[in-house]
């Protein structure tokens, strides 16, 4: 949790109520968490978002748009950011159906400390793990598009489960040629083991042609 | 007819002349007696029906209200009890002033030539002189005509035998039966005082003169006969008081002035200072005290029905004469009470004329009326103010049943307003709370930051003051309402119910747009009851806007007037009906599938105990307004 002051995590704060807005902010600020609060929905999008680990904290009903509609509205605009969701007064339907749409938790007013705690915590571990995923593959991705179009060829081959001797005939070439191109491949991507380059493939999405 | 031309020499004397009474009855006797006897002479030719005509031979003149009176009973009993017609014929005579033989003469020649060709079936005379003039014409004129007699001195029969042609009825005037009556009635009675003609021209009583000597004997009397009349006023105005007015009737003064003898005593009453005692009937209301008179009445019935008797044929020898029943005491009630006389002393039998009717006899149908409408109108009354009371008892009861009705409506409404109460007031609890735990850290062990942690629980402190306004606020809308008014800021109620009704208005989507006019003046209301109008209405607004596309709420305040305040709550719902924009107030009319129907009906019932009105419209885009008008504190204190 403690991360480094430079890319502190922060928490938006979605509640068209000053008191619960600067109640949560004052909140966050005394656990050293950086917060940001907005009035609407609205206010949110039009505001430049820092790239640093974050949450949402959003009430249900939101004048102009609901929490239930924003959380559509930010998964079709590809901000991939987890939610927890608080109300005055919930009901079991609308909270199922924010969980089963991404959302981390249904929290009721006044909030339990601990809880909101908690699902901080869940939710900001889940954008950091989101976020160094995103980032792994990120540089799985450049170094990938640095191998030669062979090489990319023979990774998608062997990753397939083609033997070398079989990937030589399919791209006719010798078997020692296959050979020198895989261990470049591993070499070039970091892989330490042909399970290791599968697994990345996976990642990288790399069709398995037989 | 020989024994009639015997009479005649007597008759050359004017027979009616002064001159000792006397005389004058000795002779009429003489004559009477022999005329009778001619008559019963001459009945028996009378075989054949008798013809059906009648004369009457009246001596007194036309206007005297006693033989008038005789007349009339006379005629009447007569024709109704005849069943063919019968001839009446009257001569009016007055023989108290034309008088003789040669009048008699006169009269035979003009009766001849009236009567020639008109047959008599009965002559009747009315009159003692009446009768003896028909003995003097009968014989020459209707000799065997049979004869009855009316209003004969009852005395005068004492000197006579009738024959078998003749009979008739009798008067009893008798002076001592009129003192011996009065003496009872006037206390200290000791003079008399008698008005009227002479004796010597008294032509119905006989004997006056005996009569009055006899009562000399016992009472000092005071000779008032033979005067003019001026003089006779003027002594009958100052008589002692132990003195009566014995009136025995007056035709003609000492100045020859004639009178009937109705007039006359008319005016002596007029002026007379004691009581008058007469002896006729009709002289009853002219101001005189009354006694035993004679009835005209009875004498003309009773004579009438003899005569019916004689037209059928009944021999006039078998009737006898009819004495007695026609007098009888009368007395004049204002006199009475005049003269202060008790009814207690009157004699046994006394009639009481113009007795002034009590009020009950005299308007009993009036007072009958009054009365009626008197308790009628009681009754109305009580019964008006019966149904006052049930009236007032009901609209208690109403008022009550309404006020209970008003109350569930409010629950009502707060239950589907649940989700929105809890949320507004988790809204501050959150807040507080969660600052709460921001102080509590900032107070943590390590380094307290207690400028931060103050910061908090002020801010703590401001959020509970605002929560309780938010409970406040929820807890007017819903309480029981005490029903009392105070001058209320319309605005501020409708602040109050939008806050509540916020997160449905957000729920639903629905663009909340307000104008409310921040100088308006206050109303006087109940603001609960206001409040739920409001919140009624803004609730009724978001149901409806439940299917369409555009929901947007419009809430407006403003002056309408000099003296009122306007609110308007305008949606773009489905709208009202417009033939239901008037039936809508009405209690259980409801368009919802849920709901009583009742809660404009409380509206209505609301606003218009406020003296307002409330009214709903198509609104301009769609949907409908509800407005209500309330007058403003000025106008209704």
């Amino acid at each position: 949790m403690q991360a480094r002051p430079t890319s502190a995590p922060t928490v938006f704060v979605i509640d068209d109520d000053p008191d619960v807005r600067e109640g949560l902010d004052a909140l966050f600020q005394s656990m050293g968490l950086k917060s940001q609060a907005f009035r609407s929905a609205t206010d949110f999008f039009q505001s430049k978002l820092p790239d640093q680990v974050s949450c949402l904290i959003v009430d249900v009903r939101l004048p102009g748009l609901s929490g239930l509609d924003f959380q559509d509205e930010l998964a079709k605009t590809r901000i991939d950011i987890p939610i927890i969701f608080i109300t005055g007064h919930g009901d079991i339907p609308m909270s199922v159906k924010a969980i089963k749409a991404g959302a981390v938790e249904f929290l009721t007013k006044p909030l339990r400390e601990q809880d909101l705690l908690d699902a901080v915590r869940v939710a900001l571990d889940r954008d950091r793990t989101r976020r160094q995923q995103e980032a792994k593959t990120h540089d799985l991705r450049v170094r990938f598009e640095g191998l030669s179009a062979r090489e990319q060829k023979i990774m998608s081959l062997v990753c397939a489960g083609l033997m070398n001797k079989q990937t030589a005939a399919e791209i006719g070439v010798s078997e020692v040629t296959v050979k020198v191109h895989r261990h470049n491949v591993m070499k070039k991507l970091g892989a330490k083991s042909l399970a290791e380059l599968v697994r990345m493939a996976d990642s990288l999405g790399i069709p398995h042609r037989h | 007819m020989a024994a009639m031309l015997h009479l005649r020499p007597d008759h050359h004397e004017p027979p009616f002349a002064a001159g000792p009474i006397r005389r004058w009855s000795t002779r009429s006797g003489v004559a009477i007696i022999c005329f009778l006897a001619l008559l019963a002479g001459s009945s028996a030719s009378a075989v054949q029906p008798l013809p059906r005509a009648v004369l009457i031979l009246d001596q007194f003149e036309v206007a005297s209200p006693f033989s008038a009176a005789i007349l009339s009973k006379f005629r009447s009993t007569l024709q109704s009890n005849s069943v063919r017609p019968v001839s009446i014929y009257i001569e009016n005579l007055d023989l108290g002033r034309f008088r003789g033989a040669e009048f008699e003469r006169v009269l035979q020649g003009y009766f001849r030539e009236k009567y020639r060709d008109k047959p008599i079936g009965i002559v009747v005379t009315i009159g003692s002189a009446s009768l003896e003039l028909a003995s003097h014409l009968h014989a020459q004129l209707w000799s065997d005509v049979p004869v009855i007699f009316a209003s004969v001195d009852e005395s005068m029969l004492d000197e006579l035998e009738l024959p078998a042609n003749v009979t008739g009825t009798t008067v009893r005037l008798s002076l001592h039966d009129a003192v011996s009556m009065a003496r009872p009635l006037v206390p200290n009675l000791k003079r008399i005082a008698i008005v009227g003609d002479p004796p010597e021209r008294q032509f119905i009583r006989r004997r006056v003169e005996a009569q009055v000597k006899s009562l000399a004997n016992e009472f000092e009397l005071i000779n008032l006969t033979g005067l003019t009349m001026r003089d006779l006023r003027q002594r009958v105005s100052s008589l002692p008081d132990d003195s009566a007015i014995i009136y025995i009737g007056l035709t003609k003064d000492a100045d020859q002035v004639a009178y009937t003898s109705h007039d006359a005593v008319a005016a002596v009453a007029a002026v007379a200072n004691r009581p008058i005692i007469v002896q006729a009937g009709t002289h009853l209301g002219t101001g005189v005290l009354g006694g035993i008179v004679a009835n005209p009445d009875s004498i003309g019935y009773e004579t009438a029905k003899l005569a019916l008797r004689v037209l059928a044929g009944e021999s006039v020898s078998d009737i006898p004469v009819m004495t007695g029943s026609f007098m009888r005491p009368v007395f004049d009630w204002r006199e009475l009470q005049r003269w202060n006389i008790g009814e207690a002393k009157l004699p046994p039998g006394s009639e009481i004329w113009f007795r002034r009717p009590a009020m009950w006899d005299q308007y009993r149908a009036q007072i009958l009326a009054a009365c009626t409408m008197f308790l009628f109108q009681a009754a109305l009354i009580g019964w008006l103010l019966f149904e006052h009371r049930r009236r007032h008892s009901a609209e208690i009861a109403v008022r009550h049943s309404m006020s209970e009705l008003s109350h569930m409506n409010r629950l009502a409404t707060a239950g589907e307003l649940s989700a929105s109460i809890a949320h507004e007031v988790n809204q501050p609890l959150t807040g507080i709370v969660t600052r709460a735990n921001a102080a509590l850290r900032w107070l943590g062990p390590e380094v307290p930051d207690l400028d931060r942690a103050r910061a908090a629980l002020r801010q703590i402190v401001s959020a509970g003051h605002r929560a309780s306004e938010i409970v406040a606020g929820v807890r007017s809308l819903f309480r029981r309402d005490a029903n009392e008014k105070v001058p209320v800021d319309i605005n501020k109620l409708i602040l109050t119910v939008l806050r509540i009704a916020r997160i449905d208005l957000r729920k639903h989507a629905i663009e909340l747009q307000t104008q409310l006019d921040e100088h308006l003046p206050a109303v006087s209301g109940n603001p609960v009851q206001l409040q739920q109008v409001i919140l009624n209405l803004v609730v009724n607004a978001i149901e409806s806007m439940h299917a369409t596309r555009t929901r947007v709420l419009r809430v407006k305040s403003e002056l309408a007037g000099p003296d009122a305040v306007r609110v308007s709550i305008e949606d773009t719902g489905t709208g009202v009906d417009p033939s239901n924009l008037r039936s809508i107030f009405k209690p259980m009319f409801t368009t919802k599938t849920r709901g009583m129907g009742m809660g404009l009906a409380i509206c209505c019932s609301i606003i218009e105990g406020h003296n307002g009105q409330i009214w709903a419209s198509p609104g301009s885009k769609g949907g409908s307004i509800f407005q209500f008008e309330l007058p403003t504190l000025g106008e209704q204190d």
